[in-house]
């Protein structure tokens, strides 16, 4: 992996973490879309 | 204008609807399981990959869970796409040593913001590059990475529209098909076959295939070049059929290497409106009404003309102010005339304006010119065409549901105007769907105008990992409304799904991935969620017979209606940002300013 950055490793899981939320609360927008 | 002009655009919308019959008819058997000319080869291969992956062809899906699935397969491709970036220096297929101690100099950092905002960009069908592809990605990663993501996300385009039709194509209905084989046979049937065909004309016009080490050369002025290689042939092609348009080099398809003739310049443009044409008349097929599906084709190619008009126009026109200083700026036999800044001499204007309304009517984003070149009002239209949600043909199954969503919204204002409940082909728009299609429309819109609003103002501290101290409109090459385009643009492109950049502004900061990424996310899905729940709701309701008071959707008054809303919500949105950008502009050229 690169490492041009102190704390890539931290950058990485904050990266990858906010497309996982991203992608949560899309599938709970569809819940919600579904009640409506 | 000159005659020739006029004629490539009159040739290209010719072809375009001579092969929106067999294509449209192509995919509606594909999609409706009937066999085809390639099922004799493909069938095989289809069944063993539902086999080895557990898909079960008969069984179909509720609108939730078919959209659970999107979701999930779109996680699935975002964490493999950013691995494959985060990795590229130890894996192979990288003559050029990127991401390792040996990269060459000026090469590009695959720094985690970087490696966020292009997973997002590829997995959404969009392609901004806030890269340069030369640069930057190993063949490998090209490959494997991007170039699978092409095909993946114009399956998924090309599924969720399938799914919209069957959503108005059913009755009584609580499924709309199943995603999983939707989405092998886009990419089994429609997108690989056309892929292998275009790259090996693609080959046969010039364009590079190959692993090689990048050549250097030295220059008749003593000095030493480096001529980027690759497997472009192949990565080419789904750019264009998939209207992904992310190019393997930084330049896109002003390359040579990309596109080297006029001829390769006009097959790359008729790629682009290959399938979005198609499925116009797959829709009419599937719901078993052709005259709706031409309905759908007339009002696209009618915006697609007053588009390409008025780009071509004001192109050709050029910069008064370079007049004024004795610029010979008038066309004749041995020079374009206009505005020929940011274009390839070897495709000039005409093919230049066809080809950036193209790209931006479809969401392909690809470019053989600078938009940032154009004059004010030719670089509107790219502008406006991307704002409104590109559904002039559109994107690969996002053109067809973006018309769709606009054909809800133009019975609603239709049924508002008369007192009647609205219809669509035999469906009663009611709440829901109504519901569903504020929401997608209302979420892009904020996506665009509260990101480049706040872009416009947010300052920087010291010392920040955001971007460089100070504001973010510091990292534009312009200033005043032409400063402004190239932000506004820019969400535009990434919420619109569409990639391509008006350039003029660095963007690889983390500031600028991340809420273009974010951008790119909320414009793709913002769309298909509530799109998928509209067509679920439609699936389940009876079809109504046509009465006297139904509107006709077929005929000429349709059409009218279905442009007028497109424009006329996509000026009611975006007119004042748009005044203080090309607008403005304009006027401000006549008066002797330039920015």
């Amino acid at each position: 992996l690169q490492a041009r950055e102190k704390g890539d490793f931290m950058l990485d899981a904050a990266y990858v973490l906010i497309a996982l939320l991203f992608f949560a609360a899309l599938w709970w927008i569809a819940r919600v879309c579904d009640g409506l | 204008m000159t005659g020739l002009g006029v004629l490539q655009i009159a040739l290209f919308l010719l072809i375009i609807g001579l092969i929106t019959k067999p294509m449209g008819s192509f995919m509606m058997r594909v999609f409706d399981g009937q066999r085809t000319f390639l099922h004799p080869v493909l069938q095989p291969v289809e069944r063993v990959i539902y086999r080895l992956s557990g898909i079960k062809e008969d069984v179909e899906q509720r609108w939730t869970q078919y959209a659970g699935a999107l979701i999930a397969f779109s996680v699935a491709k975002f964490v493999v796409t950013y691995l494959i970036q985060r990795i590229q220096g130890v894996m192979p297929l990288n003559p050029q040593g990127f991401s390792t101690a040996h990269a060459p100099m000026g090469a590009t950092a695959i720094t985690p913001d970087l490696a966020f905002n292009t997973a997002v960009s590829f997995l959404s069908n969009t392609n901004w590059q806030a890269y340069g592809g030369e640069s930057t990605m190993s063949y490998f990663t090209q490959m494997v990475a991007l170039a699978v993501n092409n095909f993946t996300s114009a399956a998924v385009g090309i599924a969720v529209a399938i799914a919209v039709i069957r959503g108005f194509s059913r009755q009584q209905a609580k499924s709309i098909g199943n995603f999983w084989v939707d989405m092998t046979r886009a990419t089994l049937y429609v997108l690989l076959p056309l892929s292998f065909v275009g790259a090996l004309y693609l080959c046969s016009a010039g364009v590079i295939q190959n692993f090689s080490p990048y050549t250097k050369v030295a220059t008749v002025e003593g000095g030493s070049q480096t001529i980027a290689q690759g497997p472009v042939a192949s990565q080419e092609a789904i750019k264009m059929i998939g209207t992904n348009g992310g190019g393997f080099m930084n330049a896109n398809s002003s390359h040579p290497y990309e596109n080297p003739t006029p001829l390769s310049n006009f097959v790359e443009t008729l790629m682009i409106f290959l399938i979005p044409a198609g499925l116009t008349y797959t829709f009419g097929k599937m719901i078993g009404d052709q005259r709706q599906g031409w309905a759908i084709f007339a009002a696209m190619a009618l915006m697609f003309l007053i588009g390409v008009f008025v780009t071509y126009h004001y192109e050709q026109k050029g910069n008064p102010i370079l007049e004024k200083l004795g610029v010979q700026t008038a066309i004749t036999q041995d020079q374009a005339g206009g505005n020929m800044e940011g274009k390839e001499v070897r495709f000039g204007i005409p093919a230049s304006a066809l080809f950036a309304t193209v790209t931006t009517d479809a969401s392909c984003g690809a470019i053989n010119s600078w938009h940032d070149s154009f004059t004010p009002l030719a670089g509107l239209v790219p502008l406006f065409n991307i704002m409104t949600g590109e559904v002039i043909f559109g994107g690969v199954g996002s053109g067809l549901y973006g018309i769709l969503l606009y054909a809800i919204v133009a019975v609603f204002i239709a049924g508002l105007m008369v007192g009647r409940t609205p219809e669509y082909i035999g469906k009663k728009i009611e709440q829901k769907e109504v519901k569903m299609a504020m929401l997608a429309l209302i979420a892009t819109a904020a996506s665009i105008l509260l990101l480049a609003g706040i872009t416009s103002v947010v300052h920087f501290a010291k010392n920040g990992y955001w971007n460089a101290p100070g504001p973010a409109i510091a990292n534009l090459n312009n200033r005043g409304p032409h400063g402004f385009s190239e932000i506004l643009y820019s969400y535009a492109s990434a919420t619109g799904n569409n990639g391509s950049a008006f350039a003029g502004i660095s963007v690889n900061t983390p500031w600028y991935n991340l809420t273009l990424g974010l951008a790119m996310l909320t414009g793709r899905f913002m769309y298909i969620i509530p799109l998928l729940a509209a067509a679920g709701s439609l699936a389940a309701k009876k079809r109504i017979p046509v009465t006297e008071g139904t509107l006709p959707t077929h005929g000429g008054l349709f059409v009218g209606l279905l442009v007028g809303t497109v424009v006329i919500v996509g000026a009611l949105t975006f007119f004042p940002a748009l005044a203080l950008s090309p607008i403005v502009e304009h006027f401000l050229m006549l008066d002797g300013k330039l920015f």
